[in-house]
């Protein structure tokens, strides 16, 4: 019992990094747990299903213009680095940006920047992913089976 | 004297490691500032979360015999750059400086593609990809144990931009 309260308020310390710099420069925000990213499986692929069953919670923020051209999402990386997070991919130039830095334990996490071509996300991730289901994903996943949660604005709820 | 070969021994595969990837890594160096390339690494980290999850299929097997070999890629790409077709030949040079034996060659209209490996004891511990065409340039080293069955249905699978030429692998050679 006193190890399972450890670990989480370890996993909590983590995840408050990533909190406490992405709350300062947010346009939207979406925090996913498996029922919901199942909900977006608008055609009930079941290796996304699968996949999303292996993930315990996934937040992802639509970073402001100001994080994109200061970078400042830099300090939030440097943090994870403190606190023995390790690089997994690193890719720049031609306009992209992105980073994504691991920790494996019990329980992996994930932390990083993505940027497109008109956003800049960051996210975090925590679980242990069933990686080896993206193949399949990846061949059978057509166009509009997954819901894009990341074209929501708030305006069209309004 | 047992130490000092154990020494010896850590000494030359920390060297061996280091020196993978190191013709990328090269052009990394020469294009950092060039907002024209792409420079992308994946690390071993990344590779590591392959090694112990369970196939349920054996496209998912396949998949995951190749990839949790390997020990990490370095890609470097750009679809618009200046003398594309000289850095293809630069590239196929600095290759072949470094050590590498040519596995295939594919010359095509558009785009050439030259693929070359370092192999010791029957173990592929470096591949890379060399390709240049009119416009674009794109050179990709893959470290680790390479089987080279599976990496052109990792290309496929992964549908990541710029690993596309992988897929000649599975090719007859022209």
């Amino acid at each position: 019992m006193v190890l399972l309260l450890g670990l989480s308020q370890a996993l909590l310390a983590q995840e408050d990094i990533f909190k406490d710099y992405a709350k300062q420069r947010y346009l939207q925000s979406y925090c996913l747990y498996p029922s919901t990213l199942r909900m977006l499986n608008l055609n009930d692929n079941t290796a996304f299903d699968e996949l999303a069953s292996s993930i315990d919670k996934l937040l992802i923020y639509e970073l402001d213009s100001v994080a994109a051209t200061s970078q400042s999402f830099d300090q939030m990386l440097k943090a994870y680095r403190e606190e023995g997070f390790e690089e997994y991919v690193h890719i720049i130039g031609a306009g992209q940006y992105t980073t994504i830095l691991g920790k494996e334990s019990r329980i992996d996490e994930m932390v990083g920047v993505i940027t497109l071509a008109d956003q800049v996300l960051a996210f975090f991730l925590r679980g242990n992913v069933a990686w080896q289901k993206i193949p399949t994903l990846m061949n059978t996943l057509q166009e509009n089976d997954v819901f894009n949660v990341l074209n929501l604005k708030t305006e069209e709820w309004n | 004297m047992k130490q000092a070969v154990t020494l010896l021994a850590a000494l030359l595969m920390t060297l061996g490691a280091w020196a993978q990837g190191e013709v990328v890594s090269k052009y990394f160096d020469q294009f950092r500032d060039n907002e024209d390339y792409v420079k992308a690494s994946i690390s071993s980290k990344m590779f590591s979360l392959f090694t112990e999850l369970e196939a349920g299929s054996e496209e998912e097997e396949e998949f995951l015999k190749a990839v949790s070999k390997l020990k990490g890629m370095k890609i470097l790409y750009g679809d618009s750059v200046a003398n594309a077709s000289k850095l293809y030949k630069t590239g196929i040079d600095d290759v072949n400086k470094a050590g590498f034996e040519e596995l295939m060659t594919v010359l095509d209209a558009e785009e050439n593609f030259h693929f070359a490996i370092k192999e010791k004891g029957g173990i592929i511990s470096e591949l890379i990809m060399v390709s240049g065409g009119k416009k674009g340039f794109s050179l990709i080293s893959l470290y680790g144990e390479i089987d080279l069955k599976n990496i052109s249905k990792i290309a496929r699978s992964m549908r990541v931009e710029g690993l596309s030429g992988l897929d000649k692998l599975d090719q007859p050679e022209n």
